[in-house]
């Protein structure tokens, strides 16, 4: 039985948008993936795009209609059942928080009024929750910065952010996964890789519902994790969620 | 082969996109007039999925070196085989040494080059379709060289509505957030007609829009053809190589032969939008 009140959108000819009740949180986060690992077996199901509290999903209109789709996934959703999902796991991403590349931080931290020092240990004693991603190609939706580190984005944002990029704006925090625009404050830059196309099976090196934590490096570690990744040396640390 | 010796405003190689992965944040990408793409590839013969070259706005020089079918299809170009000019929708033969050369767009902003039996080009994540840090390059460039698969053809060729990619009603069905505009603005949006102001393979952008206003939603699912509304009030139209998740509110969304028809729109176009239900 699903957890939720949850209503249903025509979203286009063949897609269909499931709301949750519109809130951030890992409940409604579980739940949704609870739900999309009951329909990965169903062959009328083309792609699923998750938000924080939705679920588009496309289906092949042209094999069933919308109504009839429609009526499933509320049958699907009714009988669903708590799956054991895998359970998450801590996995620590190395960040240099280092003037060489944190461009914002002074901005950042006279906006905040917090010291740099302040910063680094908030940002990095938070533990995140990976709702999903979004964006860019293998960019994190992180959830669960501290209310102390929220700042308004910036009215003009950046023309090139740098690959590997650690950043926040709004209430969120992430990594930029490759070069890109973007309008959040640079406070520090990680060394490891995010995302691999040529990897068919799982691009991304972090898979959705685990969870991120900082640790804070200098600039020697920078230099050698990065020749590790360099040389596909570089293991993961993860840990289970209670240390 | 078929050697590139002029790259043009903007050249992709795109096929009908990459599905299945936007859980780890990739767009669909795909033939933008995914119409034209595929009269492109059926009038040869071709599989729909076949990569096409998709050029816009003007320019591409391309040199053949071997004799080939190939055809075009979308925009119509001031175009030349050499010093002949060639038509859209034909299946035209090309010989060894031939070079193929793409002027302005004379009506219309993007054209399809479809070659029988196909190219090789790399296959990454199910999709041959050009997308910055997905694939090795982001566009074709001078001095690229694409070999020909010679794939079986089938002589059942069609070709579908070739003048509906440059009507100026765009169909579009309620977005979820809709009813978050006020009634003066709906109505605009039915009466009005909006001028493009420029263009990319990600989203339309518009000169004039509807009021301004403080909406905003949890960040959400995006498809292709979604329209949102900006703090501004202006209007953005996502396209194949749109972001899979946004902020602002989704007050339209477009079909598919909509999507195929904003694509042949460039600066200064006008269209208008015609609110139809999904059925």
């Amino acid at each position: 039985m699903g957890k939720y009140k949850i209503n249903f959108f025509h979203y286009s000819q063949s897609s269909i948008l499931v709301n949750w009740p519109q809130s951030i949180s890992i409940e409604i986060s579980n739940d949704i993936n609870t739900f999309s690992k009951a329909l990965c077996n169903d062959e009328k199901i083309i792609e699923l795009r998750k938000g924080y509290c939705s679920l588009l999903i496309q289906f092949d209109s042209e094999n069933i209609s919308y109504n009839h789709f429609r009526v499933n996934l509320i049958n699907i959703y009714k009988n669903l059942k708590e799956v054991n999902i895998v359970k998450p796991s801590v996995w620590e991403v190395p960040v240099c928080y280092h003037d060489s590349f944190s461009f914002d931080m002074k901005e950042y931290s006279k906006k905040i009024s917090l010291t740099k020092d302040e910063i680094i240990q908030l940002h990095s004693s938070k533990t995140y929750y990976l709702h999903m991603y979004g964006f860019l190609p293998g960019f994190m939706y992180l959830g669960g910065l501290d209310s102390k580190l929220h700042i308004p984005r910036k009215t003009i944002p950046s023309r090139s952010v740098l690959k590997g990029s650690v950043a926040v704006g709004g209430s969120q925090t992430g990594i930029y996964p490759s070069d890109s625009p973007g309008g959040w404050y640079v406070i520090g830059n990680t060394p490891i890789d995010l995302f691999d196309a040529s990897n068919l099976n799982q691009p991304v090196a972090i898979p959705d519902s685990n969870y991120v934590k900082f640790k804070p490096i200098s600039i020697e570690e920078y230099k050698l994790i990065k020749h590790e990744v360099e040389k596909s040396e570089y293991k993961f640390i993860k840990k289970g969620l209670n240390g | 082969m078929v050697e590139i010796l002029d790259s043009g405003y903007h050249i992709t190689v795109q096929d009908r996109g990459r599905s299945g992965f936007s859980r780890y944040g990739v767009p669909f990408s795909g033939s933008m007039d995914h119409l034209s793409s595929s009269n492109a590839n059926s009038i040869l013969g071709n599989s729909i999925n076949e990569p096409v070259f998709e050029i816009a706005m003007m320019g591409g020089k391309f040199l053949f070196t071997e004799e080939v079918d190939i055809c075009i299809s979308g925009a119509v170009f001031e175009i030349k085989l050499n010093n002949d000019s060639i038509f859209n929708n034909t299946i035209i033969r090309v010989q060894k040494g031939d070079v193929l050369n793409f002027g302005k767009a004379l009506k219309g902003f993007r054209i399809y080059l479809a070659i029988s039996g196909g190219f090789k080009s790399d296959l990454i994540l199910k999709s041959r379709s050009y997308f910055e840090n997905i694939t090795p390059n982001s566009v074709v460039k001078k001095g690229d060289r694409f070999n020909l698969l010679r794939n079986k053809t089938k002589s059942n060729n069609f070709i579908n509505y070739p003048e509906l990619i440059f009507e100026n009603i765009i169909e579009v069905s309620k977005g979820p957030e809709f009813n978050l505009i006020n009634e003066n603005d709906s109505k605009l949006l039915q009466e009005q007609f909006f001028t493009v102001s420029s263009n990319n393979r990600m989203g339309y952008f518009f000169e004039n829009g509807l009021s301004s206003n403080n909406f905003s939603i949890i960040t959400s699912p995006v498809i292709p053809g979604t329209i949102q509304l900006t703090p501004s009030g202006k209007m953005i139209a996502l396209m194949k190589d749109g972001q899979v998740t946004g902020g602002y509110p989704r007050i339209l969304q477009m079909n598919y032969n909509s999507i195929s028809i904003l694509s042949q729109k460039k600066q200064g176009d006008k269209i208008r939008f015609k609110l139809i239900n999904l059925t």
